[in-house]
């Protein structure tokens, strides 16, 4: 047996049977740029889903042809990452804001688009505009090896509209939120996605499906679709949730907890291995903003009331939610949940569930190019 | 042939550097290698394994000696396994190399993934430090590898 260097010559079969148990897009790349016989045993990360996923439109299974445009809708996949800066690089320090916290650890969350190798979008949580467009001093390049780089989920903006004949579009037509499983796709390829539509009722697609299936087409009033653990949840305004297996199973995983009524903003959001439901009240105003948490107990089937979130710290948003734990980012307090009144001021707020009051965000890593 | 524990006799395994082991037949033809060597009645003892050092051999079959326990539960096998692959890189590669060699699926995919999960997360001059691996890719190539892993923003 050699010595040294035995884990370059492993037999190509079993370093791929390694490659292939990675799964996201930034391990693919490192392991493939550790040695020669490690690239090649297994192919570049595939630029899948084919982002923007298109999706057949109209929604509502059997729609009438001829009473609608046909087309496709558009959904944008991001990816959260967190970025911390190797000392030897200084892209934040040559930003305004870090010349008085270079003692720090530099360390952001960014969303970022990737549907094209050579045009990037990088930005801040909680923003629609690219970076680079109103950063000045941002450059041109960012070499993900000055990074230590992990990626800590994904969001899909939904969606923009494509018509094969331009004409309006009504309200019940449209989708409201997706969810994509795309967790098998670096060996199968295929994705499944989950919509609401027509403001509160289910479909379901999956890569090859021509049209969308009805998912418990007797109930509607669903607000949030997440996919979790190769699994969808969706959840209805009153906190009612089912779970929705790869064959379109459909079983009901936890009961009602509020009452009907309107008025509430709701967010699944994967948080380690739980699943948590986060619910805002009042929707509308800043007055005396308060969330609530759940956790999903799946044995006892019910939503279970959480006074606290550890370190943990939840991002939530309409396309999407993450967690992070407050300690992979400097300055940051955990039991905390980040959000913006998209409505009111679009400044992003941390509400604290230690206290239950809201403070405006302004932290280094949620946006280091404050000027 | 009768594989069940009661009626399972022994079979010698000869290591590459010489040491025989004793097995019960029904703990080593976890091993496909060796149930094909035992059903085509080729299995005269001691079975040589010349791709597999007696240290090996050893973790090997203690590996196989507890996944066929019938006894063992799935959650007792899993926490189980979590110990069993806590070794060093030196280890690993050749219980990697011995499952493959000796065609134990359960094993194989066992440590590939112990293997996927310490490259998870890690810049490739760690992974290269933590295998003992060398960089031996040319300048080209290394600047075709920044390419690629870096973000052109428009």
């Amino acid at each position: 047996m050699g010595t040294g260097n035995q884990w370059s010559d492993l037999p190509t079969d079993l370093l791929a049977m390694i490659g292939e148990r990675l799964n996201t897009r930034m391990d693919i790349l490192r392991f493939r740029g550790v040695c020669k016989s490690w690239r090649s045993s297994i192919p570049p990360y595939p630029p899948y889903p084919p982002s923007p996923l298109r999706l057949p439109f109209p929604v509502p299974p059997n729609c009438p042809i001829d009473e609608i445009p046909h087309g496709y809708i558009t959904v944008t996949e991001f990816t959260i990452y967190r970025l911390q800066e190797n000392p030897k690089a200084s892209i934040f320090e040559a930003s305004s804001f870090s010349s008085s916290s270079s003692s720090r650890s530099k360390n952001i969350l960014a969303k970022v688009r990737e549907e094209d190798k050579n045009n990037v979008c990088i930005l801040t949580p909680f923003s629609e505009v690219p970076i680079q467009l109103w950063h000045k001093k941002f450059p041109r390049v960012m070499n993900l090896f000055d990074f230590h780089v992990s990626e800590i989920g994904k969001i899909y903006r939904t969606p923009s509209y494509s018509l094969h004949n331009g004409s309006s579009i009504r309200w019940f037509h449209c989708i409201n939120k997706v969810a994509v499983s795309s967790s098998n796709f670096v060996r199968t390829g295929s994705y499944a996605v989950m919509a609401i539509y027509n403001h509160g009722r289910l479909c379901f697609l999956k890569s090859g499906d021509e049209e969308w299936t009805a998912i418990d087409e007797q109930n509607s009033g669903y607000r949030e679709v997440i996919s979790h653990k190769g699994k969808f949840y969706a959840v209805t305004h009153t906190g009612r949730a089912i779970v929705v297996d790869s064959f379109s199973e459909v079983s009901e995983i936890a009961c009602s907890i509020f009452g009907g009524g309107g008025g509430r903003q709701m967010h699944l959001v994967e948080s380690l291995d739980d699943l948590l439901l986060v619910d805002r009240c009042p929707y509308f105003g800043p007055a005396l903003v308060k969330f609530r948490v759940h956790k999903l107990d799946e044995e006892e089937h019910k939503w279970v009331e959480m006074t606290s979130l550890g370190e943990r710290v939840l991002f939530v948003d309409q396309d999407g939610s993450f967690s992070v734990s407050s300690r992979d980012l400097t300055g940051c307090e955990g039991n905390c949940i980040y959000y913006v009144d998209r409505y009111l001021n679009k400044y992003t707020s941390v509400f604290s569930l230690e206290d239950g009051r809201v403070r405006p965000a302004s932290s280094f890593w949620l946006n280091p190019f404050l000027i | 042939m009768s594989l069940s524990p009661s009626t399972s006799k022994m079979l010698s395994l000869k290591s590459s550097d010489g040491k025989v082991l004793e097995v019960e037949e029904h703990v080593a033809v976890l091993c496909e290698t060796i149930k094909s060597l035992v059903e085509d009645g080729c299995a005269d003892s001691p079975i040589p394994l010349a791709n597999v050092d007696g240290a090996t051999l050893g973790n090997v079959m203690e590996w196989c000696k507890k996944h066929a326990d019938q006894k063992a539960s799935a959650d007792d096998l899993e926490d189980w396994d979590a110990e069993f692959v806590e070794r060093d890189q030196g280890e690993l590669y050749h219980l990697i190399m011995a499952a493959n060699y000796l065609n134990i699926k359960g094993l194989l995919d066992l440590i590939c993934q112990k293997v996927a999960d310490m490259i998870k997360g890690k810049h490739p001059e760690k992974i290269r430090e933590i295998f003992n691996i060398e960089n031996d890719f040319t300048p080209e190539q290394q600047e075709q590898i920044r390419k690629d892993n870096s973000w052109a923003f428009e």
